[in-house]
């Protein structure tokens, strides 16, 4: 499988700093780049995150759904479980500072998955092993600067075009982010090599309000040149700021 | 009565012929045994290279590939799990050709791991019944044994066998009876995972799989990547078959196979392939050692020959005086040129007589016990991807000892052509002074 | 009956000489045969040394040197941790011991290459590339771009092979990324400045060269520190290869760093060596054949030399020459016959080698498929080689069966009957 790289699902998974989320923003931030991006990077971060999705894989090859759980405490530590299907029930990925171990239920194991050996798609889906470390902001590693504001299909948005830094060590040529001005949302995020061919694109969807936030529930990962192959995740749920203790992050734990 | 006449005096030449050969038995002796010896051992040359050709000849068809291979084209470029051939499909081309035998196998990656340390490993799966109908594979064990059954487990957690490389196996610390986790990307996607223990080590046949090969059952394999619909790849053994023909009968039939059973596109066409087609570089060695045989042996029986003409030339001048007499005696001259090629063609014959009996005497003795390296290398070598077992074996092929012959004979009367010319060019005069 | 007459040497050598000529045919047509099983053998050789050091030196060349000083694990088990932390201070300390040869850091790291096309697992080579061997070896199969400036701390050169797979084209930008001990990676962003086509797949399709400073971030990621100058290896390529055993000892010798161990080519690429044992037997095998071939030009010639001179042998016995004179004349027209065997086996021998040495003959016409071989690969023009020690080998070899075939011929003059060889 190719190699896909999405940022902003990763901080789904692995959640990093908190920095306090305001509601209020005056008119001015639809004016600063750099501003907006920050304020779409932070929709999903906080201190510790719990969430429950569904992720339905669809490629030529194959169609599946899983259903996982996750849980994540600062940028040390989170974990994932899946639940569904059957087969995979208890598969669970933990991850604690610089380690990352994979737990199998059905023979009971743990390994240490090096990241260089797999090159090959997350659990079969369009993102890949690596995405899961992220720990850069968009702010890092891209130049953003607004290419289009107004109205486009009965909505008044704001368009971003990043551009990556000189040395960032990411695989896009640019990435350009569409965002409703009326509730700051991502709409979809359009990702370009270096040759300003499309490769793929994000589609958001299904806000729901949690607690001081607006969040995209359901995202649809789109490959261009596969356009019947699609990953969509759905959140059933995301608790922000709770409390998560520590043990859950412990190898032992999972092999109960 | 002239009829009768002619041949009875031709007889009568290689009569004389033949005596005269024995006049002097040391120097006929000499020129036989050195065209004879030459010839012995050209014979015992060709026959260890015709050892060496036929290890890599049987490595490829006997070992490991078989003489003939049939995968689809995406397999063949990317090793596209998805591109197997149809059960279906292979079970109509076990019926139809009854000729010859059809090993099935497929192919996937998977990380292993042992312990604390993973590593990138290729899967091969088999049918070990049929496969042994195919290739010797499962008899180069080298360490535990060649099964890949399931073993049941009292905590519920059952194991399937398998056999991994030598190389693997010492880089990782593995031994028979110990455990192994594999994991992989299933066909659906899902995490393949699965706990097999190793029963045996094979021995080096391919540099890729012993260092990173696993060799599984179907079952096995299955239990892991969830791979129902057919093989990867198909291996074919066909003894004592045109292997050109075969493949044209076999294309044949595949395109009127493949309209009776639908295949996936993205596949692209099946590809049959002979095993020279599979490993041009031995092919290409094969060529290269035929070559140097026959320039080899023209060098060498050259230079046997040139002691012959040596020899030919200083009988001729001691017989000078007994030629003078008979020219002038009457008898033509193209029956003296006549008489003396038949004593070079008797003693071609005769030294082809006896260098054939040696050379083939000692080539089959060298084909039971070879030459043996195995004190410098007990594993077999890697020569160019190839493996080799570490003693030479000679083999001895009739073509060969046939070309060696006839070479043999045609340098020697070449070579006798020069003293002979001389003797048509004698003046019977001078001679006999 | 005693001898009471003393023949000098001189006499003998003379004698024995002019013996030589007046059977001329039979000493030129062996002479001849000898000179060219020699020149064959010569040829041969000559070839086959050649090709074989040119396979063993392309094979060292992009290898790691003729000797190697790596982390003492990473031979058995190889994985990008497994480092050299003080590499500065290591390559101080060899190059106050005055080795004779080049001495070059390298970091190999298995990584992960990707583009927003496709990612492929590959082997980055960080190397200092002005002084690397590597360098030139690539440098001159480049086809696009160019090679790797001073300075350039982001640049790749990729082969042909990954260039089609990455679907990139020079400036295109690769993300490399290498999996840490823990699980985790570091990425980082690197430029194809340069495309190269080797022929040979291992490299075309597996391999990226950067610069050094590129690949250190790696190390330093693993927690290596930058000033120390940490490698994966140090590699050494001696002046002259008959100095790896001397070096080798003086190197285990003066290393105090347990977690470093010295290796040679032959610890380092086992395949090659077993490839160059078999190469040696069977070249041997052809030389006892060619050695067997001269044997037999010879042997017919001299024996009937023998038949031949009973008469004359006979004659000079019933002369009053002694027996061991007799003796002694057909050995010395031996030993002039072993020279002149020697010395016109060099002159046809010589004159081939000479001729291939300076022309060389070109194989890329026979092997289609280009010369890659055994993971390593030959020259395509083979120039013929002959070491001090072939010379010496050959020499010996040509001079002493010459020798010896005149042993037969020496026993039976000194056991010839005057009277009965007189008869014939």
């Amino acid at each position: 499988m190719p190699y896909r790289n999405y940022r902003l699902q990763i901080f789904l998974l692995f959640c990093l700093v908190f920095t306090p989320f305001s509601s209020t923003y005056s008119d001015d931030i639809f004016s600063d780049a750099n501003a907006l991006m920050r304020h779409i990077d932070r929709l999903w971060r906080s201190d510790s995150a719990q969430s429950i999705m569904s992720m339905t894989v669809k490629t030529r090859r194959y169609s599946r759904r899983m259903k996982m759980e996750s849980w994540a405490k600062g940028k040390e530590k989170s974990l994932i479980l899946i639940r569904e299907p059957k087969k995979d029930r208890g598969i669970a990925t933990l991850k604690v500072d610089d380690n990352i171990w994979n737990y199998l239920p059905k023979i009971n194991r743990v390994t240490k998955v090096p990241a260089s050996l797999m090159s090959g798609s997350w659990m079969g889906s369009h993102f890949t092993n690596d995405d899961l470390v992220r720990e850069n902001t968009y702010e890092d590693e891209y130049d953003s600067q607004i290419t289009f504001k107004g109205e486009r299909n009965a909505k008044q948005i704001v368009e971003i075009t990043s551009i990556p830094k000189e040395n960032a060590a990411v695989i896009w040529g640019k990435v350009v982010t569409v965002i409703d001005k009326s509730n700051m949302t991502p709409v979809t995020s359009a990702y370009y090599n270096e040759e300003n061919d499309l490769v793929r694109i994000m589609y958001f969807s299904q806000l729901e309000q949690k607690g001081e936030r607006l969040v995209p529930m359901k995202m649809v990962l789109q490959p261009i040149d596969k356009p019947d192959e699609s990953t969509i995740v759905e959140y059933h749920d995301i608790k922000f700021d709770i409390n998560i203790d520590d043990r859950v992050f412990s190898i032992k734990r999972l092999k109960r | 009565m002239q009829s009768k006449a002619e041949p009875t005096k031709l007889s009568m030449f290689a009569f004389i012929a033949w005596r005269n050969l024995w006049r002097n038995k040391i120097r006929s002796f000499l020129t036989i045994s050195a065209l004879g010896g030459g010839l012995a051992l050209l014979i015992l040359y060709s026959a260890l290279l015709n050892g060496m050709v036929k290890q890599m000849s049987d490595f490829s068809t006997k070992i490991s590939s078989g003489h003939m291979q049939i995968h689809f084209q995406a397999f063949i470029d990317d090793q596209d799990l998805y591109a197997t051939l149809p059960w279906a499909l292979i079970e109509d081309l076990e019926r139809e050709f009854d000729d010859i035998q059809i090993a099935p196998r497929l192919y996937g990656a998977a990380l292993a791991s042992v312990g604390d340390v993973s590593s990138g490993v290729m899967l091969k799966a088999i049918e070990p019944e049929k496969e042994n109908k195919v290739t010797t594979m499962l008899s180069h064990i080298r360490e535990g044994t060649a099964a890949l059954d399931l073993i049941p487990s009292s905590n519920g957690l059952d194991r399937y066998e398998v056999i991994v490389g030598a190389q693997f196996a010492k880089n990782l610390g593995l031994k028979p009876g110990d455990e192994l986790v594999l994991i992989t990307q299933a066909s659906d996607g899902s995490i393949g995972n699965g706990l097999f223990i190793v029963s045996g080590i094979l021995k080096p046949i391919e540099p890729t799989f012993d260092r990173s090969g696993i060799l599984l059952s179907m079952a096995a394999f299955n239990s892991l990547m969830y791979l129902e619909t057919g093989a990867h790849e198909l291996a074919i053994r066909a003894d004592n078959i045109d292997l050109v023909e075969l493949k044209n009968r076999v294309n044949t039939s595949l395109s009127t196979l493949k309209k009776t059973h639908p295949l996936d596109e993205l596949s692209g066409d099946i590809i049959v392939r002979s095993w020279k087609e599979l490993v041009p570089a031995v092919a290409d060695m094969i060529e290269v050692s035929v070559a140097a045989v026959y320039i080899l042996g023209m060098i060498m029986l050259g230079l046997a020959s040139m002691g012959m003409m040596n020899t030919m030339l200083m009988a001729i001048f001691e017989r000078k005086h007994e030629f003078g007499i008979l020219l002038s005696l009457g008898m033509g001259r193209f029956w003296i040129l006549l008489m003396v090629m038949m004593e070079s063609l008797f003693i071609s014959v005769i030294s082809a007589i006896i260098g054939t009996v040696l050379g083939v005497m000692s080539s089959l003795y060298l084909e039971k016990t070879g030459i043996d390296m195995s004190s410098y290398m007990p594993d077999g070598f890697d020569y160019g991807g190839i493996i080799f077992e570490p003693v030479w074996y000679g083999y001895v092929e009739t073509e060969s000892v046939v070309v060696s012959i006839i070479l043999m004979l045609v340098i020697a009367m070449l070579a006798s052509l020069v003293p002979s010319w001389k003797t048509v060019k004698m003046k019977p005069v001078e001679v006999m002074r | 009956m005693t001898n009471h007459y003393h023949l000098p040497l001189s006499t003998f050598i003379m004698l024995a000489w002019r013996n030589l000529w007046r059977h001329r045919r039979r000493t030129i047509i062996t002479l001849t045969s000898i000179a060219l099983g020699f020149g064959l053998a010569v040829f041969s050789i000559g070839m086959q040394d050649s090709g074989h050091n040119s396979m063993v030196k392309n094979a060292i060349n992009m290898g790691d040197g003729h000797i190697t000083l790596q982390h003492k694990d990473y031979l058995a088990s190889p994985a990008n941790y497994r480092y050299i932390a003080n590499g500065k201070k290591i390559l101080e300390d060899l190059n106050q011991q005055n080795i004779p040869g080049k001495i070059v850091p390298r970091i190999a790291l298995q990584v992960l290459a990707s583009t927003a096309n496709n990612s492929v697992g590959v082997l980055l080579q960080g190397i200092e590339s002005t002084n690397d061997p590597l360098t030139p070896l690539l440098k001159k199969n480049i086809v696009d771009g160019h090679w790797l400036k001073q300075g350039d701390d982001r640049g790749l050169i990729i082969g042909a092979g990954m260039a089609r797979k990455l679907k990139v084209k020079i400036g295109s930008k690769i993300i490399i990324i290498a999996g840490k001990k823990g699980g985790e990676s570091e990425s980082h962003l690197g430029r194809v400045r340069g495309i190269f086509k080797s022929g040979i797949d291992e490299l075309d399709s597996y391999l990226i060269i950067s610069g050094l400073n590129f690949s250190q971030r790696f190390l330093v990621a693993e927690g290596a520190d930058a000033e120390q100058k940490p490698v994966t290896r140090i590699a050494i390529f001696l002046d002259d290869e008959e100095s790896i055993p001397a070096v080798k000892k003086q190197l285990i010798a003066s290393n105090s760093d347990a977690t470093i161990g010295v290796h040679d080519w032959q610890d380092m690429m086992p395949q090659l060596v077993q490839y160059i044992v078999v190469d040696d037997v069977s070249a041997y095998v052809m030389q006892i054949f060619i050695l067997l071939v001269i044997l037999f030009g010879i042997i017919n010639t001299v024996l009937m030399s023998i038949l031949e001179r009973t008469r004359e042998f006979g004659l000079l016995r019933a002369l009053g020459l002694p027996r061991q004179y007799l003796v002694l004349l057909v050995f010395i027209e031996t030993l002039l016959l072993s020279l002149l065997a020697v010395f016109f086996g060099w002159l046809v021998g010589g004159s081939i080698h000479l001729y291939v040495a300076s022309n060389g003959i070109d194989f890329s016409g026979m092997i289609p498929e280009g010369t890659t071989f055994a993971g390593t690969f030959m020259d395509p023009v083979i120039y013929s080689e002959l070491s001090g020690a072939r010379i010496f080998q050959l020499t010996t070899i040509v001079f002493f069966t010459t020798l010896l075939s005149g042993l037969y011929p020496a026993i039976k003059a000194s056991r010839i009957q005057p009277i009965e060889a007189l008869r014939t």
